[in-house]
């Protein structure tokens, strides 16, 4: 593996596979997903649902259960220091301390029956000696750092009392109590409107560049990722398939499954012509077809693809992509196709 | 505005939700969900329906296939006015209109079979026969893309889109010319969202019929819709065909709209207004625009009188004295 000694590398996530079991039945939610995320670096991970993102979020925390959960094979490195092998209690100290997650849906990971106040407080006070007005300054700062306003009234409000943007906004702050290195975002805007998530969107752009965190963003919309990304990782049914910059992603999809999403997405310049549309559904985890696990939906697939599980391919300058039909077609003659029209060209 | 072809029309349509509180359960105030609403759907064509949560979109929906009283406005459906018909006199106009919603888990009875369910429509239209009926329900099953062999399975048998193809189906059964389309592919990822967003459009093509599509994503609604109505807080701000609203809207909260949507190429739709604050609440709203809160153009006047739809050309809309 490159870049185990590269300083830069805050987490390198190695050949992790997650298995969860019921009875006979083994749900291969992971098989041997490796990613990086880079000090000061906003890393997306997108795909549809059931593909392991969240899977993957919640490795890095030690919060897979197990049982049912079972972690066979795979490294954590974050900071050189495999998570894997962490102690409960060093893993308490890893998370809020070093790294904080924020989650999709913030109105059950707040506690409705205390104050905004008393659950910021305790997000900072579970790693740090603070107390009295230092402690209520210090949450006042939070809160404004994430746009609250009249930061001192919110205090004292119940998480329903605030509306669905200001909880998330409230969630942020409790992850940047401690300062994280990074914080790993799951949907943080999946169940906010447009304008909404502009805000939080640019809000997690501006504390990033103030604080120099990095940021793992878990999403299924590509036009979010295309919003905020640095580099991306396409995943499906439970393996990376793609990976780049976001450039590469967009502008030079080399995977048939990332060149079907891109093509799949509505916009109002595509009206009057039949949107491209991936047949067929994601596979059930317990039941994934053998080789390549997209082929069935797949319109390049050739024979080999149900017989041989595809590695993954260099596209050049860190773009990755585990279709080898794509790249002996394409690359030979050096003509891997660029998505054409406007649409794309201005990245 | 053009007449011809005017499938349905609604004109200044209004439904308050009254809000009680107390022991005695008083009335201490409105929530003015849809407050003076006017547009048409023609046939085969979309009108979409756009807007932030709350913005009183569905209760438009469930107003026009009067499964909600409106409390003022007018409902003509082909040149009848249906606004006070009996629930008897509806008879004939809930045929011709029908819905499908987000959730078609919520919609569809967990323990009817999918054949079942399209089935029941059929009963409901008077299809006697039963070996008639079975045929029918193939066939419909077929239009949308199930397998007449699943027509045997439970909804929780079914994957997210094809239960929405299921609930098409069923909304279909009693051959409707209209129908509302109320955040139907929201639920759905990315590759089924466009299956079911390309069905739609085939069904509309294959069936004349006219779609209400109600959404809160403008990439949906620009791609589905010839005519867009823009709305906040019971209000629509702003009515125009989909490429006159993309290419030049004109109200701020069209263009703020149109700011904050991500599209592929990482650039929003439009760029320049940044919309600050949320949406306030429906209940007790203030005199004057809907949108004065939020709005960096607001005035004086804007927090004083009512302000009216200005229509900038045939087909153009606006509800802002400050762009036109
Ligand atoms: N606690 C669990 N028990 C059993 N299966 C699980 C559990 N958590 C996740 N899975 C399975 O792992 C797969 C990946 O899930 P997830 O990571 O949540 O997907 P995503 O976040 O991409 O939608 C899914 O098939 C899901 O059903
Ligand atoms: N049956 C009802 N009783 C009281 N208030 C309602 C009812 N239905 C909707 N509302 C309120 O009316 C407003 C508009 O709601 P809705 O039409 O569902 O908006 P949208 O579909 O745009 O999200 C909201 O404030 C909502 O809370
Ligand atoms: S009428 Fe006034 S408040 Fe309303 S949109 Fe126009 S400028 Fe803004
Ligand atoms: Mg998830
Ligand atoms: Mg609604």
């Amino acid at each position: 593996m490159q870049g185990v000694l590269d300083k830069s590398i805050l987490l390198s996530v190695q050949e992790l596979t997650v298995n969860f079991r019921a009875e006979a039945i083994v749900a291969r939610a992971l098989e041997g997903v490796s990613y990086e995320v880079r000090q000061g670096e906003t890393v997306c991970l997108v795909g549809e649902s059931g593909c392991g993102k969240t899977v993957s979020a919640l490795a890095i925390l030690g919060l897979i259960p197990q049982p049912p959960g079972e972690i066979p094979g795979g490294r954590i490195l974050f900071m050189g220091q495999n998570i894997l092998e962490l102690s409960e209690e060093e893993l308490q100290n890893l998370r809020g301390n070093h790294i904080a997650m924020v989650f999709q849906e913030p109105m059950t990971s707040l506690n409705p029956v205390f104050t905004v106040g008393e659950q910021i407080g305790e997000a900072i006070t579970a790693h740090q000696k603070v107390e009295g007005d230092e402690l209520r300054e210090r949450c006042i700062r939070l809160l404004k750092d994430v746009g609250i306003p009249s930061p001192a009234e919110r205090l004292k409000d119940y998480p329903h009392q605030l509306s669905g943007g200001q909880r998330q906004r409230v969630m942020i702050a409790m992850a940047l109590a401690c300062s994280p290195q990074l914080v790993i975002a799951d949907e943080p805007t999946t169940a906010l409107d447009v304008t909404i998530q502009k805000q939080i969107l640019d809000l997690f752009k501006t504390l990033k560049s103030k604080k120099g965190m990095s940021l793992l963003y878990i999403t299924h919309d590509l036009n979010v990722v295309a919003n905020i990304a640095d580099r991306v990782y396409v995943m499906y049914a439970g393996i990376i398939t793609e990976q780049g910059k976001k450039r590469d992603i967009f502008q030079n999809p080399c995977h048939p499954y990332t060149r079907g999403l891109i093509a799949s997405l509505p916009a109002r310049s595509k009206r009057g012509e039949a949107l491209h549309s991936i047949p067929g559904t994601v596979p059930d985890p317990a039941y994934k077809p053998r080789g390549c696990p997209f082929h069935p939906r797949c319109t390049y697939a050739v024979k080999k693809c149900s017989e041989e599980f595809p590695e993954m391919l260099d596209c050049g300058d860190g773009h990755l992509s585990r279709c080898p039909v794509v790249l002996s077609s394409e690359r030979k003659t050096n003509t891997i196709r660029t998505h054409e029209g406007p649409h794309y060209s201005d990245l | 505005m053009t007449t011809n072809n005017i499938m349905l029309r609604s004109t200044g349509l209004k439904k308050y939700f009254p809000v009680r509180r107390g022991f005695l359960q008083r009335v201490v105030g409105w929530i003015k969900a849809v407050d003076g609403v006017d547009f048409d759907i023609e046939q085969a064509k979309t009108l979409g329906l756009v807007g932030e949560s709350g913005c009183g979109k569905s209760t438009v929906g469930r107003l026009i296939l009067k499964l909600l009283e409106p409390d003022e406005g007018k409902i003509i459906y082909k040149s009848k006015d249906i606004t006070h018909l009996s629930q008897n006199e509806l008879t004939p106009f809930r045929k011709e209109m029908q819905i499908i919603f987000q959730d078609p888990f919520g919609s569809l009875n967990p323990r009817m079979t999918a054949g079942q369910s399209v089935e029941e429509g059929l009963r409901a239209v008077g299809m006697k026969g039963r070996r008639e009926r079975k045929e029918r329900v193939r066939e419909l099953l077929q239009m949308v893309g199930i397998p007449a062999s699943a027509a045997d399975r439970f909804p929780h048998e079914f994957s997210g889109g094809q239960r929405q193809r299921i609930g098409i189906a069923r909304a279909l059964s009693v051959e409707p010319s209209l129908i509302v389309c109320d955040e139907p592919v929201s639920a759905l990822d990315v590759s089924i969202q466009a299956q079911i967003i390309n069905l739609l459009k085939e069904l509309q093509a294959r069936l004349g019929l006219g779609y209400l599509f109600i959404s809160h994503d403008l990439n949906v609604v620009g791609y589905m819709s010839d005519m867009v109505a823009v709305m906040y807080l019971g209000h629509i701000m702003e009515y125009a065909p989909t490429d006159e609203l993309f290419d030049h809207p004109l109200h701020p909260y069209t263009f703020a709209l149109l700011s904050a949507v991500p599209a592929a190429n990482g650039t929003p739709l439009k760029q320049g207004l940044e919309l600050r604050g949320e949406v306030p609440s429906a209940f007790n709203p203030p005199p004057g625009c809907k949108f004065q809160a939020r709005c960096p153009l607001a005035e004086d006047r804007c927090r004083r009188t009512e302000i009216p739809f200005y229509e900038i050309n045939q087909n153009h809309l606006v509800r802002c004295w400050k762009v036109v």
